[in-house]
């Protein structure tokens, strides 16, 4: 269990590798929630546009 | 729900649902085994990577296999939804590949001293990956999307069949040629401190899934059923609801 | 009736390796573009002999997925253009004769040369002799394997670039490039090099009907 603030982010002198895996991770599922939302939010305004 | 209009309403109802329970199931594992999970007295904290890399990893597999049996079904049944199942969960599992690729060679510095080692499960999911690029690729490539769509039925279907033998050959290649100086001891025994945490973890790996996957389908049931009247009633439902 | 589907399979295959003979370059191509494969790397890296020894059976191997990928797009697209397959579809007799029957054409007229080709890599690659049969063999076997996945590919991407079906195909044909590369190498070091045979062997009792069939499927999505 790891007890104070400081032994989080540094984690053994090996933080960095931990925390970059984290951001890698949050990005790309980041990624794939943002691209689906965008996609059906532009057909619904291509199809308000053509007046359907 | 078999129907592209009626699993398009269903899950404009459920996906906060869905939303709200993968999120919290999986920050529950996150928080669990990176902040509470004790220390690894070999490698320190930096294993803790394991409970990104190791769910991602199974992910990426068992996506394959979800796409294998909806291509089964579409090829056999010709089912319209199974078919947009395996195109919006192939970009799903190629990104959980990838970030098992990636988070393995992040794990790989500190533990190994190099950035990628041709090892066994690595160079599995290298090819793994692979394989998702090429059902991309080639649903992208062909205009005809109901074709298209059994086409990955196809490559996915050989694509779980060949898994097996691709990883059966490649774990036999390594030991081949493995290097002594390595002993690569990957997750088997460990203690229940750390794996329960990892199962909480892969249970809100597989719950986040099931959450892209329907954000997926939607859009595209969306695009491809743009020009039906149901789809405008939709945008206007949902101007109203937001006004 | 049995005569009926022999008859069929070998009118198939006479009329292919036809098509294929009257134009020299469907089966001097495989064989040059192997030659030139196999030249880059020593030139690209080190005309050392024990270096070129020791790379032999991964370069001979790579050219030969390479080459046998090559003359694969030509398998079926210009009988889709002008219209010949889908008149082997519309008659009654098995599709799956027709597509093996093809396979087999294209390994004839690929195969033959590759292995030819691999010969003499051996020799300016300065493999030893006595692996020499054990590579040929294992060639036999994957090509053959790599001539069936390079038809899927082709059917799957009918019509479209070969680069395509060579990223589909490329994948699936890891094993065999495992397998191959695992004969040649226990032949070099004097090991039982027989239970890798097995294996590609095996590969190909269930790749002949299951990627035929497939291949039948994929066709079959062009006439939708």
């Amino acid at each position: 269990m790891i007890n104070n603030l400081s032994a989080i982010i540094y984690m053994d002198g090996n933080g960095l590798y931990v925390w970059a895996c984290l951001l890698v991770l949050i990005l790309i599922l980041g990624i794939n929630i943002y691209l689906p939302s965008r996609r059906l939010k532009k057909i619904y305004k291509e199809n308000k546009t053509n007046g359907l | 729900m078999g129907s592209p209009p009626l699993f398009f309403q269903w899950s404009s109802k459920a996906l906060p649902w869905l939303a709200i329970i993968s999120i919290i199931v999986f920050s529950i594992g996150m928080v669990w085994g990176i902040f509470y999970s004790p220390t690894d007295y070999k490698q320190g904290d930096v294993y803790r990577i394991i409970y990104i890399h190791v769910p991602s990893a199974i992910l990426g597999q068992s996506i394959l296999m979800f796409m294998a049996i909806c291509g089964f079904i579409t090829v056999v049944w010709r089912v319209k939804i199974s078919g947009m199942l395996i195109k919006s969960a192939a970009s799903i599992g190629a990104s959980f590949t990838l970030i098992a690729l990636i988070t393995g060679s992040i794990w790989g510095k500190p533990t190994w001293g190099t950035w990628w080692v041709w090892d066994a499960r690595l160079t599995s999911t290298l090819i793994l990956f692979f394989i998702y690029t090429a059902i991309i690729g080639l649903h992208s490539s062909l205009d005809d999307k109901t074709k298209a769509d059994r086409a990955i039925s196809i490559l996915s279907l050989v694509g779980i069949a060949i898994i097996p033998i691709i990883k059966k050959s490649v774990d036999w290649w390594y030991t081949l040629h493995q290097p002594s100086t390595f002993t690569l001891s990957s997750a088997p025994s460990m203690a229940p401190d750390m794996y329960q945490p990892l199962l909480v973890c892969v249970l809100g790996f597989y719950l986040i899934f099931a959450f892209l996957l329907t954000m997926n389908l939607r859009a595209e049931i969306v695009f491809r059923e743009k020009n039906k009247t149901w789809v405008s009633k939709q945008y206007l439902n949902r101007q109203k609801n937001d006004k | 009736m049995k005569s009926d589907i022999y008859n069929w399979f070998f009118l198939i295959l006479k009329r292919d390796l036809l098509i294929a003979f009257r134009r020299s370059s469907t089966y001097i191509t495989p064989l040059i573009f192997f030659l030139i494969v196999v030249s880059f790397f020593p030139l690209a890296l080190s005309p050392d002999q024990d270096f070129l020894r020791s790379l032999a059976p991964g370069v001979i191997w790579i050219a030969a997925l390479l080459s046998s990928l090559l003359a694969v797009e030509t398998i079926f697209s210009e009988d889709f253009k002008d219209g010949t397959l889908d008149e082997f579809f519309v008659t009654n007799e098995p599709s799956f004769v027709l597509v093996f029957a093809k396979v087999l054409c294209h390994w004839l007229i690929t195969g033959l040369p590759i292995l030819l080709a691999s010969a003499i890599s051996s020799i300016i690659l300065y493999l030893p002799a006595s692996s020499f049969l054990p590579m040929i063999c294992s060639l036999i076997l994957g090509t053959f394997f790599m001539s069936l996945l390079g038809a899927m590919g082709a059917a799957l991407s009918l019509g479209r670039s070969a680069i395509l079906s060579s990223i589909i195909v490329l994948p699936f044909s890891i094993p065999t490039l495992l397998m191959g590369t695992a004969v040649v190498s226990s032949a070099i070091n004097n090991q039982d090099y027989s239970g890798f045979l097995l294996i590609m062997g095996a590969m190909l009792a269930i790749g002949i009907p299951g990627l035929c069939l497939l291949t039948v499927e994929a066709i079959l999505l062009n006439y939708e």
